[in-house]
């Protein structure tokens, strides 16, 4: 297997090469489409905001000075485009498709059950809760991704925890204090 | 990463999703389609800047040493602007590094405030402990919004009452327009925020004219 070193590609990826583009791209489209779609509610959507995402890290890449700050500087890109996609797109339009597709997959319902609750969240909450649970991104890199102190998203992701387990019929959940 | 039964839900949800196929073609041709936007990026905190500097060498009214790195056209308004005002000392200037808002906060010692409700794009903290420039999204645009220290460099502007107060913004290309400089005090620190307002069109314009090069 051919291995890379993602910062290595961010360098040449800035300095025009195509390929290391291309990995940089491919990398990061599972988690650009994954965000999104937590974040949009929509699969369609989130396909499509993953890839304006993406667009935008080819176009901008050459005025991203640190490749080490690659990742959280991608991520902002992606949580950009879905949360101006989810703002775009009505919530019940959402939620009709939702229904719609939980009909046609059944083996689904427990997921969809999850991005129905989370759906319940507002953007501000729903947010930090996927750059920590899916990303595993700490409350000082979500808050560097956020543009917001980290006390503020360590408050957000308690209350958006709490939230998302009240939405799921769950019981309070227990304690956790977030990094 | 963090492990408890509520994020196993959330986590196991999205990553069943099923994710589709890298969109290959036309990713290429939109990549292809859209020109790189590197010169943006760096042009929006040049322009901002120089309205951050604009607010010290023209609503300061002061003397003080130009303390940035300015393309050469600004760097030449600025001058006039300062020549205008009877300061004939040397300029000083030094590259400025646009930053996010937590790295700029661990570089002062005052507490750097944020109207409610902006977003901001970038900062850069200015020399001396003197404030510290905000780079604010506002109403769909950027402008740009100078938090200072109670103790500042001129202790006119410093001791001000909150208001509006007439400015200039110097653009990249040396020219110059009118704001309208709303200020206002948060505890200790002072923030300005600057905005392009018509009825200063013609004080930006006398300026533009007093301090006009001679034509060749």
């Amino acid at each position: 297997m051919h291995v890379t070193d993602p910062q290595a590609d961010v360098r040449a990826a800035r300095d025009g090469d195509r390929a290391a583009l291309d990995r940089l791209l491919a990398a990061l489209w599972p988690r650009a489409f994954r965000l999104a779609l937590g974040i949009t509610q929509h699969a369609a959507t989130a396909e499509d905001a993953a890839q304006d995402a993406l667009v935008l890290v080819a176009a901008r890449l050459a005025s991203l000075r640190d490749a080490q700050a690659y990742p959280a500087w991608s991520t902002r890109l992606v949580v950009n485009a879905a949360t101006s996609a989810a703002r775009r797109r009505p919530a019940h339009v959402a939620l009709e498709e939702r229904g719609a597709a939980a009909g046609f997959e059944e083996a689904l319902a427990e997921r969809l059950d999850v991005l129905v609750a989370l759906g319940t969240l507002p953007l501000w909450l729903r947010v930090p809760l996927l750059l920590r649970y899916v990303d595993g991104l700490s409350s000082r890199e979500i808050g560097l991704t956020l543009g917001a102190p980290a006390a503020t998203i360590r408050f957000r992701l308690a209350l958006g925890r709490r939230r998302l387990a009240f939405a799921l019929g769950l019981s309070a959940p227990a304690h956790e204090e977030f990094a | 990463m963090t492990d408890d039964p509520l994020a196993h839900r959330v986590r196991a949800a999205l990553e069943s999703a099923p994710v589709p196929a890298f969109p290959d073609a036309s990713l290429a041709a939109r990549i292809a389609a859209t020109p790189p936007q590197a010169a943006h990026s760096f042009r929006r905190p040049l322009v901002a800047v120089g309205s951050g500097a604009a607010l010290f060498v023209a609503a300061l009214a002061v003397g003080v040493h130009t303390q940035f790195h300015f393309p050469p056209a600004v760097e030449r308004a600025m001058e006039r602007l300062e020549r205008m005002r009877g300061h004939t000392g040397p300029f000083v200037t030094y590259d400025v590094t646009p930053q996010s808002l937590e790295q700029v906060r661990t570089q002062t010692d005052f507490p750097i405030v944020v109207p409610r409700g902006m977003r901001v794009v970038s900062a850069f903290a200015l020399p001396k402990g003197q404030g510290v420039s905000l780079i604010i999204e506002r109403r769909g645009r950027d402008s740009s919004g100078v938090t200072r220290d109670q103790v500042a460099l001129d202790e006119t502007w410093a001791r001000g009452p909150a208001g509006k107060y007439p400015s200039v913004r110097i653009n990249n290309d040396g020219t110059i327009h009118p704001l309208h400089t709303h200020v206002w005090r948060v505890g200790n620190v002072r923030l300005t925020v600057s905005e392009l307002v018509p009825r200063y069109r013609a004080f930006a314009r006398e300026i533009e004219r007093a301090t006009r090069p001679p034509q060749p």
